[in-house]
């Protein structure tokens, strides 16, 4: 117990005390800021951390509970939303007004003129290449997925690689938010205008599909595995000539880390491929950002958003400068930034931040896989996918 | 042993079976057989480091209002087991209808999410089960009986 009496002393924050505990999912940038929050603790103020990539199954009921086992969530445009939905989540004005004049305006996510998250890095998807693969080939960075789809055919032909594309194709999230990026590339809407009406079964859903897996004849047949886990060493082993990957990952593929210099000289974040002749890159662009729970004392909300601004300081930015594109004044776009800025002004729009949403992404991910796998035809996988939609959403109080 | 002895010795097991095993599953039933409130939408305003624009959005203060008010949800009686994720009754008659063989029932059928796991389950039971007993018991016979 002699920690208690210099609380002051220890927490570096100007924390007296109160309970942090923060759940997050699991990639370096987050690690980054939470371990920034950490140094907050000590004292009487507790710190506990989980970072998981099954942060979105345990967020609802962890902070469901009073008082809520997290005191903090990072979310994204889209975990944020089923914490809305409930009503899980508490207003920051306040907090920001009294401790958070260092976050930037468009730091800020305001809902309903209520500030209910702070962004602190922006995430999209977009390809990375291998220029001395390309350059064998004779082909440029490719800018549509049918060129994809060309270039990766000249790469097996001239006997370089068997497999020389991957995309996050495991058949979880993952998949959910290709078949979500390939469809919104196609110019697809998911929705039947101002309803939770599914209306995906359609010749753009149709070709989304088709656009998957003619991509997946140049992936590994493993592909129904490929999460960002899988194909970053995939990656730097040099076994790969062009990835569909997050901003957020380039970073450790050219850092000095786990790959050899030809492979790291070599590897190049272009945009996001368009396809079918469309204007808007496949691809959507996403921040990342903390929210605080509302079932706990305002004493822990506190103590945590104070931690959590500590988080995403300055400071943190210049620590770990090339693991994301942050939003922060004092981040340097450097080259693992370009892929997410390419993305981002070509017009990819945000995530849908839908209620219902979430429910068809799910459906995504469930229904995908068998046709992939070439076990039912795109327009059976099309009605399987709304029909599980349907059912859902009428579950959760989205249909009637 | 006595009556009585008995009743005492089994009360403490009794009433722990009663509390955590058969009356959650009485719950269970009960909530079965309702689903979430009808979500109360409203748009508003929402503002990001992209852009900021008008979108749909739960408003949890009006559904916690439903919620306090009937906290079991609404009454939707047996559908919830005869969705389309469950026994699928709709989805059954309409393949039955409209599919010309009944090889093409079948496979209907089969791309039901519930009767799919079904038909796998009773695979393994019915096959890969007893070829391990079977096999299990006469490879090593056969072994044994080896010179």
């Amino acid at each position: 117990m002699t920690g208690a009496g210099f609380g002051t002393a220890f927490a570096g924050c100007g924390i007296d005390s109160g309970r942090i505990s923060i759940l997050a999912n699991d990639f370096p940038a987050l690690h980054a800021v939470v371990s920034k929050a950490e140094e907050c603790a000590g004292g009487s103020v507790t710190f506990s951390k989980n970072h998981t990539a099954k942060h979105q199954e345990l967020q609802g009921p962890a902070l469901t509970a009073n008082p809520a086992e997290y005191t903090a969530k990072i979310v994204t445009n889209g975990s944020i939303v089923p914490l809305l939905t409930d009503g899980l989540l508490r207003p920051l004005d306040d907090l920001v007004a009294k401790h958070g004049q260092s976050l930037g305006k468009n730091q800020l996510i305001t809902i309903d003129g209520k500030v209910m998250a702070v962004a602190f890095m922006a995430n999209a998807q977009h390809l990375i290449v291998r220029q001395d693969i390309l350059d064998k080939v004779g082909k440029t960075a490719p800018t549509t997925y049918e060129q994809v789809l060309e270039t990766a055919e000249a790469i097996r032909a001239a006997g370089i690689m068997k497999y020389p594309f991957a995309m996050l194709t495991k058949s979880d999230w993952n998949l959910g938010e290709e078949v979500v990026n390939m469809y919104i590339g196609h110019g697809g809407e998911f929705f039947k205008p101002g309803t939770a009406e599914a209306s995906v079964n359609n010749a753009k859903g149709v070709a989304t599909l088709e656009m998957l897996k003619a991509l997946m004849q140049y992936s590994n047949p493993d592909f129904l595995t490929y999460n960002t886990a899988a194909v970053a060493p995939i990656w730097e082993a040099g076994e790969l000539a062009m990835a569909e990957m997050w901003g957020s990952s380039v970073g450790g593929l050219i850092d000095d880390e786990g790959s050899t210099p030809a492979v790291v000289k070599n590897t190049v974040p272009v945009g996001a491929p368009t396809v079918a002749g469309g204007s808007r890159p496949a691809s959507t662009l996403w921040w990342d950002g903390f929210s605080i729970a509302k079932n706990i004392s305002d004493e822990d909300a506190e103590a945590t958003f104070i931690a959590l601004v500590n988080g995403v300081s300055s400071e943190m930015v210049k620590a770990n400068n090339d693991k994301a594109v942050w939003l922060m004044d004092a981040y340097v776009p450097g080259k693992s930034a370009e892929g997410v800025s390419m993305v981002a002004s070509a017009g990819a729009e945000p995530y849908p931040m839908l209620p219902y949403m979430g429910l068809l992404h799910g459906a995504f991910a469930a229904e995908v896989p068998d046709f992939l796998q070439g076990n039912e035809s795109a327009e059976q996988t099309l009605a399987d996918i709304e029909a599980a939609y349907t059912t859902a959403a009428q579950e959760k109080g989205f249909l009637k | 042993m006595k009556h009585r002895t008995f009743f005492w010795f089994i009360l403490p097991s009794l009433f722990f079976m009663v509390l955590f095993i058969a009356l959650p599953i009485a719950s269970v039933v009960v909530q079965s057989l309702f689903v979430q409130h009808e979500q109360v939408m409203v748009e508003v305003e929402n503002c990001g480091p992209f852009k900021c624009e008008t979108v749909i959005q739960a408003d949890p203060d009006a559904t916690a209002d439903l919620r306090k008010s009937a906290p079991l949800g609404k009454y939707n009686s047996l559908k919830t087991y005869t969705n389309r994720s469950h026994l699928a009754f709709d989805e059954l008659a309409s393949i039955w209808t409209t599919s010309e063989t009944f090889a093409g029932f079948v496979s209907g059928v089969y791309n039901l999410p519930f009767y799919k796991a079904l038909f796998f389950t009773l695979t393994y039971t019915f096959l890969v089960s007893p070829s391990f007993l079977f096999l299990g018991l006469f490879i090593p016979l056969g072994v044994t009986r080896l010179p």
